[in-house]
C-alpha cells in the first residue's frame, strides 16, 4: 500500500482514490458521521500535501495519512466531548437512508470510551496496523499501545453490552 | 464485565465488531491543488457538509444569483419581483445600499416571502453580505459563509418548503447566535431532514437588517433496521410506567415503516429507556427531558417487545425542540 517517497513525485489524485475510502472508515467508526468524516478526509489530504517534505520521515505514505487522520479525528473527539451522542452528531443523513442500528451502536461505544484507547482499537482492528506502528503514529511506546488496546478491549466490551441491554430489554 | 473472560475470545469479539462495515462512505472529490500544494483551502473544508452543496448547487445556484443580480430583486413587502421595482443602484452588489431592510419587520417579512416563495432575489437582499452562518442546536455549526455560499446552502434543497411566522419577531437575547431579534419556522424536507424548527436570526448591520444566522432544532433521523421502528410522534398520554404516542407525518416521512403512520402505541418505560433533550443533551428522566403531554417526540422501540397488552418496550424518546 506504500508509495514510493523518494524525490516526492506523489500523485496526490492516486493516492486520493486508493486511500480516500479507508480513511473515511477509520473516520466514520470513531466519529459516527458519515459528512464530518469526508470534510476530514479531504483536511488530511490537505495536511499532508501542505507538509510534503515530512513524508520523508514517514516511512509510507499510507502511514503518514494516518497519523494526520487520527490527529484530526483527536481533535475533533475533543470538540466534541460534551455533545457525544448517538443520532444527532452533527452529520445529515438521507431521510430513506437506511439507519444501521448496530453499526452506530459500536460507533457510539466507541466513543463512549476514551477516545485514545478508541483511536488505537480502530487503527488495529480496523485498519490493520501492527501495535508498533500504532505505536509510531499515536507517538507513545509499543508498550502504551499494548495497554490501551487491552483497556480500550474490556472498556469497549463494556459499553458495546450496556447499549445492547438498551436495545433488547 | 466478568474477571473470568477469556481474552482471546474477547479479542476476536472486538476485532469482528470493530472491523464491521459502516456502509457506503461519503467520497467527496479531491480539491483541486495547483502544483501540489495549496493555502486556500482550509477554511473552505472546514464548513460542515459544503463542499457537496457547492458541487451540487453551482451550476444552479451561480447562474441563478448571477442572473438575478442583473434585475434588482424586489422589496420585501411585494409579492412578485415585477410589481415594485428597485430604484436603479449604483452596483449591483447586494451589499449596496439595496441590501438589507429597513426594520426587523420587513427584515422578517421578507424572509417569509423568500424561504416560502422560493424568491432567491430576495434572499440575496435579505442574507448579511458576509458571516452568515448555521448552528445546529446543542450541536456544531458551519463556519462563516460568503454571501453566494450563504444562498447556495439555503436554496439547495430542492423539495424543501418553509413554513415562516414572521408575525411576532421575538428578542434573541444572549442564548442565541448572532442576531439582535428571531423570528420562527418550520423547515420540510431541508438537506435530507423531514423536519427541522429552525430561527431565522435578524441584525442591524449599517443601520439595515439582514438575516445573519440560521439556528436549526435537528431532531434524531428516521431510518432503523427492519426490526427497529423510529418515527417522530405526538406524546398524547403518559403515566409512570407508559407513554402513548401518536405517529405524524412530518416533511414526507412518518417513520422508519411508513405503515405507522397516525397509528397510535402504547411504549412501556423501564430503568433502561433512553431520554434525552432537544439537540441530543441526555436527560435523566422523561421529565427532565422536556417532554410533555403535546410534545413532539421522537421514539425508537423494537418489534419483539411487543407484550400481551399490545405494548412495546420504549428503547429510547427524544423531545425534538426545547
Amino acid at each position: 500500500m506504500s508509495s514510493p517517497i523518494d524525490g516526492l513525485g506523489l500523485n496526490w489524485g492516486e493516492l486520493y482514490e486508493r486511500h480516500s475510502e479507508e480513511l473515511a472508515r477509520f473516520m466514520v467508526k470513531l466519529l459516527g458521521d458519515r459528512e464530518r468524516a469526508a470534510d476530514l478526509v479531504q483536511d488530511t489530504f490537505l495536511r499532508a500535501i501542505r507538509s510534503e517534505n515530512d513524508l520523508r520521515e514517514a516511512g509510507s505514505v499510507r502511514a503518514w495519512l494516518y497519523k494526520i487522520a487520527a490527529n484530526l479525528a483527536r481533535n475533533e473527539l475533543q470538540r466534541r466531548s460534551l455533545i457525544a451522542f448517538l443520532p444527532f452528531g452533527g452529520q445529515e443523513r438521507s431521510a430513506s437512508e437506511a439507519f444501521d442500528a448496530s453499526a452506530a451502536q459500536i460507533q457510539h461505544a466507541l466513543r463512549s470510551i476514551p477516545r485514545d484507547q478508541a483511536i488505537a482499537l480502530v487503527l488495529h482492528y480496523q485498519s490493520g496496523f501492527s501495535r508498533a506502528e500504532v505505536a509510531s503514529l499515536t507517538g507513545v511506546s509499543e508498550e502504551g499501545v499494548k495497554s490501551r488496546l487491552a483497556r480500550g478491549r474490556a472498556n469497549f466490551i463494556a459499553a458495546y453490552q450496556r447499549l445492547e441491554r438498551g436495545f433488547r430489554r | 464485565m466478568s474477571d473470568d473472560r477469556d481474552p482471546i475470545l474477547e479479542e476476536e469479539r472486538v476485532r469482528a465488531l470493530i472491523s464491521r462495515s459502516d456502509g457506503p462512505m461519503v467520497i467527496r472529490p479531491l480539491p483541486p491543488v495547483a502544483g501540489g500544494r495549496s493555502r486556500r483551502y482550509g477554511p473552505m473544508l472546514s464548513a460542515v457538509a459544503f463542499t457537496v452543496v457547492m458541487v451540487v448547487s453551482a451550476a444552479i445556484g451561480a447562474g441563478v444569483i448571477n442572473s438575478l443580480r442583473q434585475v434588482p430583486p424586489s422589496p420585501a413587502a411585494t409579492t412578485s419581483g415585477a410589481a415594485q421595482a428597485t430604484p436603479p443602484q449604483a452596483s449591483s452588489s447586494p451589499s449596496s445600499a439595496a441590501a438589507g431592510f429597513a426594520s426587523a419587520d420587513t427584515a422578517a417579512a421578507a424572509a417569509r416571502q423568500a424561504l416560502e416563495g422560493r424568491d432567491y432575489g430576495l434572499l440575496l437582499r435579505l442574507v448579511a453580505p458576509t458571516g452568515w452562518y448555521v448552528r445546529w442546536y446543542e450541536q456544531a455549526q458551519t463556519d462563516p459563509m460568503s454571501l453566494t455560499e450563504a444562498v447556495n446552502w439555503i436554496s439547495d434543497s430542492s423539495n424543501a418548503t418553509w413554513r415562516v411566522d414572521a408575525s411576532t419577531v421575538y428578542d434573541a437575547g444572549t442564548s442565541r447566535p448572532v442576531g439582535d431579534n428571531y423570528v420562527t419556522a418550520l423547515a420540510l424536507d431541508f438537506h435530507g431532514w423531514a423536519e427541522q424548527r429552525a430561527d431565522i436570526l435578524l441584525r442591524q448591520i449599517g443601520g439595515r437588517w439582514f438575516w445573519s444566522s440560521l439556528l436549526l432544532y435537528r431532531p434524531p433521523p428516521l431510518g432503523a433496521s427492519a426490526d427497529t421502528i423510529v418515527g417522530y410522534a405526538t406524546l398524547i398520554t403518559l403515566s409512570d410506567a407508559t407513554v402513548t404516542i401518536r405517529f405524524r407525518t412530518v416533511g414526507s416521512l412518518c417513520c422508519s415503516d411508513q405503515s405507522w403512520n397516525d397509528r397510535v402505541v402504547v411504549l412501556r418505560r423501564d430503568d433502561s429507556t433512553i431520554y434525552n433533550k432537544a439537540g441530543g443533551v441526555g436527560a435523566s428522566s422523561l421529565v427532565d427531558s422536556g417532554a410533555t403531554v403535546g410534545s413532539n417526540v421522537w421514539v425508537q422501540f423494537r418489534l419483539d417487545t411487543l407484550g400481551p397488552d399490545g405494548s412495546f418496550r420504549l428503547a429510547w424518546i427524544v423531545a425534538m425542540y426545547p
